[in-house]
């Protein structure tokens, strides 16, 4: 008898704890999912309300609201792609026009944690090779500088400088020139 | 050179003979008697330059003499023979022999050029005789090639090439073919100047963020860092002693040569007058030619390596760039946009005589001239 009630007393034990068991279970499912920056919102919700009966309709709406985000990111990014910093001649300042670009670009960064960035420093075609190889590595680091100083870690951001070898414009004159010495930026996934 | 030229254009005639007295006419005999050595002085010549060739089948025979006008004298004879499809080599070998005879020095007219070449639509690194001819691309990185510079001993060629991404240096051994990669730190690997020994390179690194002068030995490894400053230190050009060298510094807020005495560190600057200097080459006769931008143009220059005995070279044609010496120090090799496009050319070390050499597709950048 005795062992009986025993018997009974771990049985419901074990089912009085197993519900609590299951939750902690479920929640620790949960936080390690958000811990991924790839959580998607619709499998949250299954995965606490399976009881539901998945709705069609919410389903493509999150789809389409997926499709447009990607598609903003992706304009976004061509965006950021497209938009050059220009220097003086002979020089590596940020002019302040440079400076409110790359405010933005740091933003968008910091929403876009995926994104490493590549500078890539040029020069207009006057002097040297040597010497414009150096000053347009001098203009990549002034905006990864720039942009590490707006809290966008230096890890993320690579440089290179390719000097006077790859103009944007082919012509020989001042409105050449002052197209060409430029940052450019390549987000790399 | 002026004797190379004239033999060049002319080589397929029976007989003939030249005459030539550094002024150029075409008459009469090769032997000492049939010389009037006074109608040569009267017009001013110090030398005369007489020879002729036979041709027979596919061989050619080259025969000169030099003439001193003032004594009557013969000072050289020479004879060569070989394949008539050699005639290049054979009176470029004819050419040294007469500089030797004059100067006691080797002549330039055997010597070879690595220059940088876009005809393929990429920057590639060619090399050619010192006159244009025989041109040849080494390189086929389908990337930026940049700075072609050969080592002393004349086999190898130091480069910059963008094909593993950055600008990094890489070694060409011209009589194998092949490239070992020399130096791929991040950031700048770039404009290495042979020492005078071969042993080692002095090029520009920026792995810590700031570019500086270092020299490297031919596997790479760091022997000496020669700047550490925050501006920018590029180009760096041993003195022929091996002792010194020039380079190119944003210092003072432009860039301007100065020069490093290697034994005790120190540096002077040696450009004040323009705002814009850049290229410094050290002569074997211990000149330093170097570029300057005024009016928005560039010109090529020469000094003494104490800044003293400046002399402008190049004036009114378009810009002028890149200059590297010959292995004697008589002659420069730079480049021109004169014509539009840029091509290499050639000039005394006083700028006199400039002259076209290269007439190859697209552009003909960053020459160097080996022994």
């Amino acid at each position: 008898m005795k062992r009986k009630m025993i018997a009974g007393l771990i049985v419901l034990a074990f089912v009085c704890s197993s519900p609590l068991l299951m939750t902690s279970c479920s929640k620790k499912a949960v936080k390690s999912w958000a811990d991924k920056a790839f959580t998607r919102p619709t499998s949250m919700k299954k995965a606490e309300a399976p009881a539901v009966a998945p709705a069609e309709a919410p389903g493509r709406q999150a789809r389409i609201q997926e499709l447009e985000k990607a598609r903003r990111i992706a304009e976004e990014m061509r965006v950021f792609e497209t938009t050059n910093i220009f220097f003086d001649f002979d020089k590596a300042d940020l002019k302040p026009q440079a400076k409110a670009t790359l405010k933005k670009k740091a933003d968008w960064l910091s929403d876009n944690a995926a994104y490493a960035l590549r500078i890539m420093g040029h020069c207009d075609e006057r002097g040297t090779a040597e010497y414009n190889l150096a000053l347009g590595e001098r203009r990549a680091h002034a905006a990864k500088k720039f942009l590490s100083a707006l809290g966008i870690s230096a890890d993320r951001i690579y440089t290179v400088s390719y000097g006077e070898e790859k103009p944007a414009e082919p012509g020989h004159n001042e409105a050449a020139w002052s197209k060409n010495r430029r940052d450019e930026f390549k987000l790399i996934k | 050179m002026v004797i190379s030229a004239l033999w060049i254009k002319r080589p397929f005639c029976r007989k003939r003979t030249l005459l030539c007295g550094w002024r150029i006419s075409i008459s009469s005999p090769l032997r000492l008697e049939n010389i009037h050595f006074k109608d040569w002085s009267v017009i001013g010549a110090e030398l005369l330059l007489t020879g002729g060739f036979t041709s027979v089948g596919r061989s050619l025979e080259i025969e000169i003499r030099l003439f001193d006008v003032f004594w009557g004298r013969q000072i050289l004879g020479k004879r060569v023979l070989g394949d008539i499809r050699d005639y290049r080599f054979l009176m470029h070998r004819v050419g040294n022999e007469i500089i030797r005879e004059l100067t006691g020095q080797e002549g330039i007219f055997l010597t070879r050029l690595a220059f940088v070449g876009n005809a393929s639509g990429h920057k590639e690194i060619y090399v050619s005789d010192y006159d244009g001819h025989n041109v040849r691309q080494i390189t086929k990185d389908n990337s930026i090639a940049l700075l072609p510079r050969w080592s002393p001993d004349g086999i190898k060629i130091m480069y910059n090439s963008y094909k593993d991404g950055g600008p990094m240096l890489y070694m060409k051994d011209i009589s194998t073919g092949t490239v070992k990669r020399i130096s791929s730190r991040s950031g700048l690997n770039i404009g290495a100047c042979w020492s005078p020994d071969g042993k080692k390179v002095a090029l520009t690194l920026s792995r810590k963020g700031n570019p500086d002068i270092f020299t490297i030995d031919l596997n790479g490894k760091i022997t000496n860092q020669l700047t550490s400053h925050w501006s920018i230190d590029v180009s760096p050009a041993f003195s022929p002693d091996g002792n010194m060298i020039a380079f190119v510094s944003n210092r003072s807020g432009s860039p301007q040569i100065y020069v490093q005495d290697l034994n005790n560190g120190r540096e002077e600057r040696l450009t004040f007058e323009g705002k814009y200097i850049t290229s410094p080459s050290w002569s074997s006769r211990n000149r330093i030619a170097f570029v300057s931008m005024d009016d928005g143009h560039f010109d090529i220059y020469a000094m003494d390596p104490d800044g003293g005995r400046l002399l402008r070279l190049t004036e009114n044609q378009g810009n002028n760039e890149d200059p590297c010496w010959s292995p004697d120090g008589r002659y420069i090799v730079f480049s021109s946009n004169r014509t539009g496009r840029y091509h290499l050319y050639i000039m005394t070390a006083n700028g006199q005589n400039q002259t076209r050499i290269t007439f190859n597709r697209g552009d003909q950048t960053a020459p160097s001239w080996a022994p």
